[in-house]
């Protein structure tokens, strides 16, 4: 169980960079991940959104530090756990946090379970690994851990094959299996992309259930705007390896300050008005008004945006990156092109402890 | 089956949630199993592997020129002259699988795996055990240690230390991998197989010597009663006056002196080679040779191969390219020719033969292990486990090799039958494994010097090579074709 207070973060992730061998061109490399900040607090589920290769599971499989070495590379940054960098510790220490403090879930819950072994084996083998139990005892856990997540008949069915699972079912089992060692943080990348809307609904419930329960930290990675809106507490917009908005949801979604998340949210299509084709993001990036918008254009506080013509762009500083995440107004960050103005307007990382408070009405619903 | 039309039961998709109509989850491997034991060609395959191994494991029960039952006519004496020349080995062999079968397929609670995987282990470690306190009798008894040294070695109670000691040993190694989870069960399983070793090396640990033709001159003259098993002949009981004796023949018919006694009525069924052994003797006795290549050979092929293919596969870069060059090299090694040098230059025994054929042909299983664990390494399963924080070792082979290892398996029944043709093949060259009665040694006195074509010794021992080259080939088609779902379907 988590013993420290509500303090301070759980996570948090400080100018984070990850770059890739390019295989097609070895004098250059990708970079996947371009100075990531952010921050998870305890029982609180921070969204990070964004469109396919924006980074956002490079960022958490870099938090678990799974991606391959060569090719992949961590540039700079550091990602600390209750204040200890995880970037420092040897393979050989991974192994204790992986799967006892931080648990990850994964997108496809068809694959993502070992075929040959049953469930039974799989859960328990994770729990031997990370607690001093006897086998008996873990066997009781794995059960306890199948009911906590709804999959009825645990005793049973410990003994079934992944194969004998449905999608919605396999992943909930992925969930015991994460869960059952009691983690501090999860990282849930895109858990529910490959179950259907009910499944989803029931899925996500039950993740919020448990991290009520459990004072967890989630980083939930999706890019389904709506999961976001019911789910998220905290909302980290990426965008080409940057963040580019980070706000609490009911903010980012009442008034979204940078253009790129207006056009996300804009092209979602909504039930009440005709359209005769929906708006893309491209329409609202490309309009140099949407720019203008944000407060201080004037002294040169200007969206970051890859593509902004040079002559919109505010002059840089010299000797300082081109891009900033800046603490536009109390509570709100956006991702701003460097400027004298921002220069002289220090700005704190982003961190916010904000929960919503309707976690008490999602009851116990979610054992359905 | 009647031709009464079974009756449908409708399960609605409620009934099915709630598990109706389920049957218990099988593994893959049952599975598998089940699938290969639906073929009629691997049934028989497994039937004759079955016979085979079941000969190289009773054959000294089952042919001996050692009488089951001597009894001394004058004084009405008992004694039991095969137990009392079995070899230890031969005890522990046959101790284990009369202990072994029951153990592994009465339904115990002990999960079957497990059990299979404790005789495995059991196994390797009285097997250890023997062959390295026979090297230590054999080194204190050699020539050339001196005279009280090896008057000492032939004492009981140096025996007792010599094999005591060594058995503690490979318990001790035992230790460590044995499948049970409690240690006081471990240390039960490894005790338990070195008391047995203890006891049954030091009771043989110095070979009796008897004169086994004693035994028809005893009967011959009517001074004892003698009950044989199935064969009375010792493999290496031979005259040079029976030589190439024809199938058939009484034992009266070449030595007249027998006429009309018990012995002289006994039959050599498959004829004698060309020094007057039996050859349906050698023939059984052979089965313990070519079974033993076969599986500890393959068995280090693929322990070989699966470790290096495994790193190969799942570390990739530069650990593949190195290690496949090694691949490659050792591909580019002749074995036969390699084998005939060894037979040349090493000591010419089985153990030196397993070892070459096993270090010399684990690529296979390497390049298969390399390409499942290529394919693997890139699964979600493979990535959840890592994020689970397992270890690299419970990764790679708990986790992926599973999952990998289907190729090899069935690589590796092809390779069983190519190592016992590797074994005929010497053999039949007169390079084989010394003092032991092999296969392709009887095929090689089916033509001797003088010309004559003996076929009884060309057939019978050409017929079992054949015949168990072949049932592991078909072995390995029906698991390959039971484990493809590809051939699978195409089956059906």
């Amino acid at each position: 169980m988590s013993t420290s207070p509500d303090s301070a973060p759980l996570l948090e992730v400080r100018n984070l960079a990850v770059s890739f061998e390019n295989s097609a061109d070895p004098s250059s490399r990708v970079q996947a991940v371009a100075g990531v900040d952010l921050s998870v607090w305890p029982r609180q589920t921070l969204a990070v959104v964004g469109e396919s290769g924006c980074g956002k599971s490079v960022t958490a499989m870099s938090t678990m530090q799974l991606l391959p070495r060569p090719p992949a590379r961590y540039d700079c940054g550091e990602i600390l756990l209750d204040g200890e960098d995880l970037l420092k510790r040897s393979e050989r220490d991974m192994l204790a946090v992986r799967g006892s403090k931080i648990a990850m879930i994964f997108q496809e819950p068809m694959t993502s379970l070992n075929p040959v072994y049953t469930i039974g084996d799989q859960i328990i083998e994770a729990i031997l690994l990370h607690q001093h139990v006897s086998h008996r005892q873990a066997v009781e856990i794995a059960i306890q851990a199948m009911n906590d997540v709804g999959i009825p008949k645990a005793e049973e069915r410990i003994r079934a094959y992944p194969h004998q699972f449905s999608g919605g079912m396999r992943q909930r089992v992925m969930i015991a299996m994460a869960l059952a060692c009691r983690p501090r943080l999860l990282l849930a990348d895109e858990p529910t992309t490959a179950l259907d809307v009910t499944i989803q609904a029931q899925i996500l419930e039950l993740l919020r259930e448990l991290q009520r329960t459990r004072q967890m930290g989630i980083m939930l990675i999706t890019h389904n705007l709506g999961v976001v809106a019911e789910n998220a507490d905290v909302v980290c917009v990426m965008y080409a390896g940057r963040v580019v908005e980070y706000a609490n949801v009911f903010d980012l979604f009442d008034r979204p300050l940078h253009p790129y998340t207006r056009g996300l949210l804009k092209s979602i299509p909504s039930l009440h008005d005709a359209k005769h084709r929906l708006t893309t993001v491209d329409e609202v990036v490309r309009d140099p008004n949407e720019f203008r918008k944000l407060a201080g254009f004037e002294k040169g506080v200007v969206p970051w945006w890859p593509e902004t013509p040079a002559e919109a762009r505010p002059l840089g500083v010299p000797g300082q990156p081109a891009y900033r995440l800046h603490e536009i107004e109390p509570g709100r960050w956006v991702g701003c092109w460097m400027s004298e103005h921002l220069e002289a307007h220090p700005s704190r990382k982003p961190n916010l402890e904000f929960r919503r408070n309707d976690l008490g009405v999602v009851s116990g619903a979610a054992a359905i | 089956m009647t031709s009464k039309r079974p009756e449908l039961r409708v399960i609605s998709g409620i009934d099915a949630m709630r598990g109706v109509g389920a049957t218990e989850p099988k593994g893959f491997w049952a599975d598998a199993w089940s699938r290969v034991l639906g073929r009629t060609g691997a049934i028989i395959a497994l039937g004759w592997i079955g016979v085979i191994a079941f000969l190289a494991i009773f054959a000294p029960l089952l042919a001996s020129g050692h009488p089951l039952v001597l009894t001394d006519t004058a004084t009405g004496t008992r004694s039991w002259p095969l137990f009392d020349n079995l070899s230890a080995s031969d005890l522990l062999l046959v101790i284990g699988a009369v202990v072994g079968v029951p153990w592994v397929s009465f339904p115990l609670r002990i999960a079957r795996s497990t059990r299979l995987a404790a005789l495995l282990i059991a196994g390797l470690q009285a097997g250890l055990t023997v062959v390295a306190s026979v090297g230590v009798a054999e080194w204190f008894g050699s020539p050339a240690r001196d005279l009280a040294l090896r008057q000492a070695s032939r004492e009981a109670w140096f025996a007792w230390a010599a094999s005591g000691g060594v058995a503690l040993l490979f318990a001790l190694a035992a230790m460590f991998v044995s499948p049970f989870a409690s240690r006081a069960a471990r240390l039960v399983q490894v005790l338990i197989v070195a008391a047995l070793c203890v006891v049954c090396l030091s009771q043989r640990w110095t070979p009796a010597l008897v004169d086994v033709d004693r035994y028809s001159e005893l009967e011959a003259s009517g001074a004892a009663t003698a009950i044989y098993t199935l064969v009375p002949w010792s493999p290496t009981q031979g005259r040079t006056s029976l030589n190439l004796v024809p199938p058939g023949t009484r034992l009266a018919d070449k030595l007249p002196a027998f006429e009309g006694t018990v012995p002289g009525e006994r039959r050599f069924v498959m004829g004698t080679d060309n020094v007057g052994r039996d050859a349906l003797s050698q023939m059984l006795h052979a089965c313990r040779l070519s079974i033993s290549i076969g599986i500890v050979s393959t068995g280090l092929a693929v322990l070989i191969g699966v470790s290096v293919g495994a790193l190969m596969g799942y570390f990739g870069g530069k650990v593949d390219l190195i290690f496949f060059r090694v691949v490659e090299i050792f591909m580019a090694i002749p074995v036969l020719f390699l084998l005939i040098v060894a037979a040349g230059v090493l000591p010419r025994n089985t153990y030196v033969m397993m070892a070459i054929i096993g270090c010399v042909t684990w690529t296979g299983a390497a390049r298969f292990t390399r390409a499942e664990f290529l394919k693997l390494r890139s699964q979600d399963f493979v990535q959840s486990a890592r994020a689970a924080g397992l270890p690299l070792r419970s990764i790679l082979f708990r986790h992926m090799l599973p999952n990998g290892v289907t190729p090899v398996l069935v690589d590796s029944s092809f390779a069983v039958a190519a190592a016992i043709t590797f074994e005929a093949t010497l053999s039949f060259l007169g390079l084989g494994p010394e003092g032991q009665p092999s296969w392709g040694q009887l095929l090689a006195s089916a033509t001797g010097a003088t010309g004559l074509f003996n076929w009884w010794l060309a057939i019978f021992p050409g017929l079992a090579i054949f015949l168990t080259v072949l049932s592991y080939n078909v072995l390995g088609e029906a698991l390959r074709d039971a484990i493809d779902p590809k051939l699978r379907k195409a089956a059906q």
